[in-house]
């Protein structure tokens, strides 16, 4: 099975190949965890986000055409299930989340700002940058994950999200900005933590 | 001299390998003059740096035990649909051999019956177009019986009224006669009385 490639072991699946899709399995599973971990920072939550991908994939193998990057179409799923996901629980708690807050209101209230003035240590610095990416709208995150932490392309990313390039260009930028100002309490631990290494 | 909004989309596109190769000049001579866009440089890598070093758990391996349970289940569920989609899109006859073997029989003694039917009426057929001719025949010989008789009854009516007339005139000729032998005998006795 490990000489096949992805959309080979798609068309096996798709005639009812299970070792087929228990290896499309094992070569992506901690990619989408990856992704869906990196989204909500909820470990629960990834791995029900996980499981439900691959599900959704194996429904849909009858469905699936190999028309472009298998990849491609799998993020895709995971992206589609977390915004719905998203949608439900927003729904449910009739209250705006954080990651849909204002822009202006998420660049204007930093990270754990209370703790701005105490020293910071590298576990907590690593936790307010994960707490940053959470306060980061679904848009940005999305691309600011795929882009950034999937190593995905422009193109890739913008196939994935459905939007054109120039989109996740800009929302690109748009994210960088925001963490920076989210980090900026920690703007001088930020700068000791990775000091030398330019 | 590009903006430092210009700059900053440059730079994340070129940091992501996205860029072109000619805002590589632009985005030099910027950077030389901006302490923002420069802190904005560092910052980007920086967070990369961070992003990369946050410990990132792996997946519990009771997830992929669960979702293969739940495939190989839906699989079995799968192959019968898929056998029955496929046994009922079969011709009823395969679906049921038995009903193929009596089928079978059937046309089969449906053929021979129908076959022996066809030989009997084609005799039959044979026998009546015989009798037809027969009869036919019986016909022609009984239509010159009657023409026969006919030319003979005329024949008969011929001669019965020649007779007829014949005697009408012997009557004719009698009375004549007798008229002429009573017209005669006064005279002759005039004669032998003078």
């Amino acid at each position: 099975m490990g000489t096949y490639t992805d959309e080979e072991l798609m068309g096996l699946a798709q005639k009812q190949d299970i070792s087929a899709f228990e290896e499309l399995f094992r070569r992506y599973e901690q990619r989408i965890f990856a992704f869906f971990w990196r989204l909500s920072a909820n470990r629960q939550e990834a791995e029900d986000g996980t499981q439900e991908t691959f599900l959704r994939l194996w429904k849909a193998r009858v469905r699936y055409e190999p028309t472009g990057r298998f990849s491609t179409y799998l993020f895709q799923i995971a992206k589609n299930h977390f915004l719905h996901e998203r949608q439900k629980r927003d729904r449910r708690m009739d209250s705006p989340q954080p990651s849909a807050r204002d822009p202006a209101e998420l660049s204007s209230e930093p990270a754990s700002s209370d703790r701005a003035d105490s020293p910071v240590l590298a576990g907590e610095l690593q936790a307010a940058v994960t707490e940053a990416m959470a306060r980061l709208p679904e848009t940005l995150r999305l691309v600011y994950v795929l882009t950034e932490q999937e190593g995905m392309s422009y193109k890739q990313a913008a196939e994935i999200l459905d939007c054109p390039v120039g989109t996740v260009s800009s929302r690109k930028v748009q994210a960088v900005r925001k963490l920076r100002g989210l980090l900026q309490p920690f703007k001088d631990e930020f700068s000791g933590e990775s000091g030398g290494t330019e | 001299m590009i903006s430092c909004d210009a700059c900053q989309e440059k730079l994340v596109a070129a940091f992501d390998k996205e860029g072109r190769k000619e805002d590589e000049q632009l985005i030099s001579s910027h950077l030389k003059d901006c302490c923002e866009c420069r802190a904005f440089y560092q910052d980007m890598v920086r967070l990369r740096q961070q992003l990369v070093s946050v410990p990132m758990p792996s997946l519990s391996p009771t997830v992929g035990q669960e979702l293969m349970r739940i495939t190989h289940t839906d699989s079995l569920r799968s192959n019968r649909r898929g056998y029955d989609k496929n046994r009922s899109r079969q011709p009823l006859l395969l679906r049921f051999p038995r009903l193929a073997w009596a089928s079978g029989v059937a046309a089969a003694l449906l053929l021979v019956s129908s076959w022996l039917a066809c030989y009997a009426l084609t005799q039959k057929v044979g026998d009546l177009k015989q009798q037809l001719q027969a009869s036919r025949q019986e016909l022609a010989v009984a239509r010159q019986d009657l023409a026969v008789a006919r030319a003979e009854e005329q024949r008969k009516e011929d001669r019965d009224r020649e007779q007829k007339a014949i005697t009408a005139l012997y009557l004719r000729m009698a009375e004549l006669e007798e008229r002429v032998e009573r017209s005669s005998s006064p005279r002759m006795a005039f004669f032998q009385r003078n």
